[in-house]
């Protein structure tokens, strides 16, 4: 009987913590302006309007296996990297798998500033030449979304950074 | 025991399937209070917050206590999609109003509109429109940079806007025009015939407000 009462705990405790995460943006500023380009390194600025799918559960961002930062839905992080190559890896909760395990590769040259945004949409997204890796789609309360990575351009992420807060650097 | 969440967010099923034991349902029979009591405190926590209920027009007003009063409505195609917006007072999140074109005594309703004007009686204090959402869609209001905040103080009637909504946009606004709201206003609520409203709405400026189902169509969320 205990045991049973013990489970009933731990999912009720579980249930009501499913909403939080680890980390939040409370009180995180906004984002402000662009930083200037520097001449011997690229920028990247990695970002994720709040989706409607998992928005609390963070999207790991690696650049070459080192952790770069972390997206909740509403977030964004600025990394800067010498130029060259890189593979760039986001991961999720293994419950999301479904929703942007995703990698690909990037070309980088300093100087230049790069805007990749991790969307989400109801229906596929078009064939607009900004898919980065592969879009994947999975269904939510009978609902299809899709998601993917694209390379955006300068105009449209400074509409959606504006909605954006500063993640909180990773450790 | 196995809990099992539906689809849907709001429905949990418990399923007892203790097959162990030769005399399972007896078992659970003599088990049922002690999970039915477990159950019930849990939902009276999560539903600890107290919300605020309308003005039902059946007593006078409390001077120690400061109304406010608005319009809430959403345009729709087909079918309204339940506009719910949250109020919270600063300091005390638990202490909350939630606005809906959802339900009874709606005195707003159109073929492709529906909402109603509405009246609280709250304690004095600054309160912040916290979040705003569809109860038919699962898009949340976004993070904003600045904060929808008024005060009102013990005996005022104040205005906080009227608030629109639709299910193209998915961006809520609000207007702060006070006149077209007063005669509605006093024939749902008689109580407020002649009483002076302060028009808080007047001095908070709002911004377009999207929900995460919202979508950028070339000029930015909420810019059309």
């Amino acid at each position: 009987m205990i045991k049973h009462f013990l489970a009933a705990v731990a999912v009720a405790t579980s249930l009501l913590l499913a909403g939080c995460s680890t980390s939040n943006l409370e009180g995180r500023p906004f984002f402000d302006t662009l930083e200037a380009p520097r001449a011997d390194q690229a920028t990247l600025y990695f970002y994720r309007v709040m989706p409607t799918i998992a928005a609390k559960v963070p999207a790991t961002i690696t650049v070459n296996g080192n952790t770069a930062g972390e997206l909740l839905g509403g977030s964004y992080f600025v990394t800067h990297l010498p130029a060259g190559k890189y593979h760039i890896k986001s991961s999720t909760s293994p419950l999301l798998a479904s929703r942007d395990n995703s990698a690909f590769d990037l070309q980088v040259e300093s100087g230049k500033t790069y805007f990749i945004a991790d969307q989400e949409n109801t229906e596929p997204f078009k064939a607009d030449g900004q898919l980065l890796g592969l879009e994947s789609h999975a269904n939510y309360q009978r609902s299809p979304f899709y998601f993917r990575y694209a390379l955006v351009t300068q105009d449209e992420a400074l509409r959606a950074l504006k909605w954006c807060q500063k993640s909180t650097p990773v450790r | 025991m196995h809990i099992r969440l539906n689809r849907y967010p709001n429905k949990v099923e418990l399923i007892y399937t203790d097959t162990h034991r030769p005399n399972g349902l007896d078992h659970l029979k003599e088990q049922s209070p002690m999970y039915a009591r477990f159950i019930l405190v849990t939902v009276a926590l999560i539903l600890s917050g107290c919300t605020a209920n309308q003005y039902d027009n059946s007593k006078p007003l409390d001077p120690t206590q400061a109304v406010i009063v608005g319009r809430i409505a959403e345009g729709f195609l087909t079918q309204p999609h339940g506009l719910q917006i949250d109020i919270q007072r600063q300091g005390e999140p638990a202490t909350r109003i939630q606005l809906r074109t959802l339900g009874n005594n709606k005195d707003v309703h159109g073929r492709f509109v529906l909402g109603e004007h509405f009246m609280y009686q709250v304690p004095p204090g600054t309160y912040e429109v916290t979040g705003w959402q569809y109860q038919y869609y699962a898009g949340k209001s976004m993070a904003r940079r600045t904060a929808d905040r008024f005060t009102v103080k013990a005996g005022e009637v104040a205005y906080i806007g009227n608030y629109t909504a639709n299910s193209l946009s998915y961006c809520l606004t609000r207007n702060s025009q006070l006149e077209p709201a007063v005669e509605p206003l006093v024939k749902k609520f008689p109580i407020l015939k002649d009483r002076p409203i302060n028009n808080v709405a007047e001095s908070v400026p709002f911004a377009p407000w999207p929900t995460s189902d919202a979508r950028d169509d070339g000029k930015g969320l909420c810019n059309f």
